[in-house]
């Protein structure tokens, strides 16, 4: 009996998380699978297409306009917040006097809500009134359409995106910079390595692991960007910046074209899952 | 205490009426908030907005208390606006009233989110579809079926300042109607200097499509074909006569070369843009510049570029979504009769009055802005009532937003405007 209760325990446990997956992820995964295969509108189902709404958008530039933009969003983003979280990490891992409050203060952002962030950043961008063009000018350096130049608007998204979330990757990178054992640096400077030497031969290559798990995070921060999107350019301009998630709320809300939106939260859903896996397959033959 | 005497089957059958008569009310409250009184969402903010607040306070005040109507308004932001409606559509929680831009009828009519109006109960709400202009209530139907009822129209029209004309040597109270007399004025203002702007249309938003539509409009009737599945024949002849002058503009130095996006208005007013292509909704912004900052304004109607005048317009439109009682729908009815009936309040807001009783009024004919817009409805061309317009104005939109940004140039945007519209068209 004894034995039945210390098996069972651990289902109990995890019994309610599991639950809840299942009502508010699990549910509305099969749920989109299911409205992805029918003409769906305002008011249900119109009738059953089954891979029409896929093969309706593998047919359409626009969509792969839009996936090709996600692409270069992550390309942009993913390296970005790599770097800057792992240099944050390290320079907040040291032990100095008041250090806790930096990380609150990188950490805040966090708390920001997307759509505050996007409006007071659409004014900083902003291009004869904003602070980043002053700063420019104070450095006489030329102005920039931040958010009309479709070289740019990319990266200014990229960049509140970083804003928002570089605190919780610095989080999780400190606690792993946290478990690696103080005696390898002090081995490594006994033995007359430089500080730079031994972030590139311990600090990395010990926070491989959670480096991964960085790097997915961002990878589906990715493609999971719409907020910003939404309200610092709508897509625009030209729609350079009209990201996957975009053209899904494009379809559903004001096409009204369900299905199709489904659809493509579906792909979504399946490109994040495969690059997850590959990158977990990656890092752990290494 | 009285409970507590109450038997256990008693307090089960007191605790399932709750339940249920909770579950009656929410769904007999759908729509309407209680016995005649009937939920309005509107699209209108800003002044706009304030407008039609107290527009729906007198009625709920007077007329409505009279007839036993109450408006219950609630404003929601224009970029949320369609999105917030079609959820509450989809949850059968529509409001019993809404307004949209006429180019959303087709859209809300092909999803069945709309009930029609029925001739009958137009009549008994004593609404005549003769007393309005025939292109803004044609705007309001769909397959054959009247969705809307107009509340204004907003054609494109062009604002001018008085104050450069006169410095400019030119006659302030002759602005341009001719493409070249506008190249010409935009020219003499231009010559101002100081940074002053001769002419600035829009080169990003729903103004570019709305003033390439115009110029196309003055050539061409329609840009797409007889059966509605591709661009006119013509289309690449004319869109490029259009196209080319408006590069003209930019090309001779009186126009901008970047979208001046929200600074426009303040530089108009700031005695810094001589003319403006815009729309009679932007009318407050300038009355107010006026009264505050002496501004000296003109308007007048859209000028011709091609070979007859033509002007893009679109109206606002009252529905009555799907589900609505018909108690509702009468109450709706009845508040829709009387904002027509007040339509001059309404149209002070910057609107052209789509109800011919309304514009022949006295009051009406005292608004000099207003007036002088109004003569432009004879040409007023309204998008088609069909689906897919909304997207075709997205990929014009946006061809056109790069042929501003100089990433094609004429021809490779009349190439892509043409591949775009095919492709909605197609889909």
């Amino acid at each position: 009996m004894s034995t039945l209760r210390s098996r069972l325990f651990p289902f109990l446990m995890v019994g309610p998380y599991l639950v809840m997956f299942a009502i508010f992820l699990g549910y509305p995964i099969v749920r989109a699978v299911y409205i992805s295969l029918f003409d769906w509108g305002i008011f249900g189902p119109n009738g059953f297409v089954g891979l029409g709404n896929y093969s309706d958008l593998f047919g359409d530039t626009r969509f792969w306009n839009s996936f090709f933009t996600t692409a270069r969003f992550a390309l942009i983003f993913v390296p970005m917040i790599m770097v800057v979280s792992v240099l944050l990490a390290v320079l907040l891992h040291r032990k100095l006097p008041g250090i806790a409050i930096f990380r609150t203060a990188f950490f805040f952002p966090l708390v920001v809500n997307v759509a505050v962030a996007s409006i007071a950043f659409k004014w900083l961008f902003e291009p004869r009134a904003g602070t980043i063009n002053q700063i420019l000018r104070l450095l006489h350096l030329p102005d920039q359409a931040w958010l009309s130049e479709p070289g740019w608007a990319l990266v200014a998204i990229a960049l509140i995106t970083l804003w928002i979330n570089v605190g919780f990757m610095v989080i999780i990178l400190l606690a792993g910079l946290e478990n690696i054992p103080d005696d390898l640096y002090e081995a490594a400077t006994l033995d007359g390595s430089s500080p730079a030497q031994s972030f590139f031969n311990i600090t990395l290559p010990l926070l491989k692991p959670i480096m991964l798990i960085v790097m997915i995070l961002s990878l589906i921060q990715a493609f999971q960007v719409f907020g910003e999107v939404l309200i610092m350019t709508q897509g625009g301009p030209f729609g350079s910046t009209e990201v996957m998630t975009m053209l899904l709320y494009e379809e559903g809300f004001r096409n009204f074209a369900i299905g199709k939106a489904a659809a493509i939260g579906v792909i979504i859903t399946i490109i994040i899952a495969a690059l997850s896996l590959v990158q977990f397959r990656v890092f752990r033959q290494r | 205490m009285a409970n507590m005497h109450l038997s256990r089957k008693s307090r089960l059958g007191w605790l399932r009426t709750a339940f249920f008569g909770t579950i009656a009310a929410t769904c007999l409250t759908a729509g309407t908030a209680s016995a005649g009184s009937i939920e309005f969402w509107t699209l209108f903010s800003g002044p706009d907005g304030t407008a039609i607040d107290q527009l729906v306070k007198t009625f709920n005040a007077g007329d409505g208390k009279a007839a036993n109507v109450e408006v219950k308004l609630l404003i929601i932001p224009w970029d949320d606006f369609n999105t917030k409606l079609s959820v509450a559509m989809a949850s059968r929680k529509a409001p019993a009233l809404t307004v949209v831009n006429s180019d959303q009828v087709p859209v809300y009519a092909n999803q069945g989110a709309l009930d029609p109006f029925t001739p009958e109960e137009l009549a008994a709400a004593g609404i005549d579809q003769k007393d309005y202009v025939p292109k803004a209530w044609d705007a309001g139907s769909f397959d054959g079926k009247q969705f809307g009822v107009p509340i204004s129209i907003f054609p494109r029209s062009i604002y001018y300042n008085k104050d450069l004309f006169e410095k400019a040597g030119l006659d302030p109270s002759k602005p341009p109607a001719t493409y070249d007399e506008l190249m010409a004025d935009a020219k003499a203002i231009s010559g101002l200097g100081d940074g002053t702007i001769g002419l600035y249309h829009q080169l990003a938003g729903s103004g570019t499509f709305r003033n390439f539509y115009s110029i196309y409009w003055q050539y061409e009737d329609s840009i797409f074909n007889a059966d509605m599945t591709d661009v006119s024949p013509n289309f690449t002849q004319t869109a490029t006569k259009v196209l080319t002058q408006l590069k003209s503009f930019a090309d001779a130095g009186v126009s901008p070369t970047k979208d001046l996006g929200p600074d426009a208005t303040k530089l108009f007013a700031q005695n810094k843009i001589g003319i403006a292509v815009m729309q009679i909704t932007d009318l407050p912004v300038y009355q107010a510049a006026a009264k505050d900052l002496g501004l000296n304004y003109g308007i007048a109607g859209f000028p011709t570029f091609g070979d007859h005048p033509a002007v893009f317009a679109m109206a606002h439109e009252f529905l009555i979504p799907r589900g609505t009682s018909k108690e509702a729908r009468a109450d709706a009815l009845t508040f829709i009769k009387w904002i027509g009936a007040h339509g001059v309040e309404w149209a002070k807001t910057g609107k052209v009055s789509p109800q011919y009783s309304v514009i022949n009024s006295d009051a009406y004919k005292a608004l000099p802005e207003q007036s002088i817009v109004t003569a432009s409805i004879e040409t007023a061309h309204f998008p088609p009532s069909i689906v897919k317009q909304p997207a075709v104005d997205k990929v014009v939109q946006q061809a056109l937003e790069e042929f501003y940004a100089g990433r094609t140039d004429v021809d490779q945007a009349v190439a892509k405007l043409a591949d775009s519209i095919k492709g909605v068209l197609s889909k």
